[in-house]
């Protein structure tokens, strides 16, 4: 069901977002939204840090499974920025 | 209060590849981020160098997974770029002289000096060698640390 809330646009572009939405899509003072464009327009979704650490093992997953097992990210990272010197 | 911070590649390559030694202390520092109690800024730097590494060590697509998340992080300000400008060029190659380390890590300590943030890398030689010019956190300040009430 779509319920609609109505709300003036401060002079930065601030929008205040209905007290029922903030409360059932816990969004709250510090907190961050997405700021996804639709056709329809702005649609906000509330950045929790749960769902950001399940999308980064995901990814960390995926990436790990053709990433060499023998070598470390310290390694690799200091292999790059040392690699011109190791070279001559 | 949320403290300000700059990460290195080592943390963020380190977070974003399961099976690497100190993943899960890379995690909790995303998840330190994730949560609201840092905010990181890093240099521009960092995110290519990141890509770099994985493309070169997982392949193109891997690396291609790693630029959205990075780039999502940047957007929603969770871990902000730095521009290098000449002023910070010029004072990353002041740290590089100084400090005796390479041009990426200079430019990844200078970020961090700027703002006067703590630096968390995971690079032991790097840590040695910036602690004398910023506050440093390696993977041990973050062996026992537990992360637990949200935004």
């Amino acid at each position: 069901m779509t319920e609609k809330y109505r709300s003036k646009v401060g002079p930065k572009g601030q929008v205040v977002v209905a007290k029922e939405l903030r409360e059932r899509y816990g969004i709250k003072e510090g907190g961050l939204v997405e700021q996804v464009s639709t056709e329809k327009g702005v649609l906000l979704i509330p950045l929790s840090a749960d769902r950001l650490l399940k999308e980064l093992d995901k990814v960390a997953e995926d990436i790990g499974k053709t990433w060499p097992a023998e070598v470390s990210a310290v390694k690799a990272v200091r292999e790059d920025r040392e690699k011109r010197w190791l070279k001559k | 209060m949320v403290e300000e911070v700059t990460v290195d590649s080592s943390v963020l390559v380190s977070a974003l590849v399961k099976g690497d030694v100190l993943r899960p202390v890379a995690r909790r520092v995303m998840e330190k981020i994730f949560r609201g109690y840092y905010h990181a800024v890093t240099s521009v730097t960092v995110p290519v160098e990141v890509c770099g590494a994985i493309s070169k060590r997982a392949g193109e697509h891997k690396a291609i997974l790693a630029k959205n998340q990075l780039l999502k992080w940047e957007k929603t300000g969770l871990v902000a770029c730095s521009e290098l400008t000449s002023d910070r060029m010029e004072e990353a190659a002041e740290l590089a002289i100084k400090l005796r380390m390479s041009g990426m890590d200079a430019v990844v300590v200078q970020t961090a000096k700027e703002k006067k943030r703590a630096l968390i890398t995971f690079d032991e030689e790097m840590a040695e060698k910036a602690k004398g010019a910023v506050k440093v956190l390696t993977h041990k300040d973050f062996q026992n640390t537990r992360v637990t009430s949200q935004i």
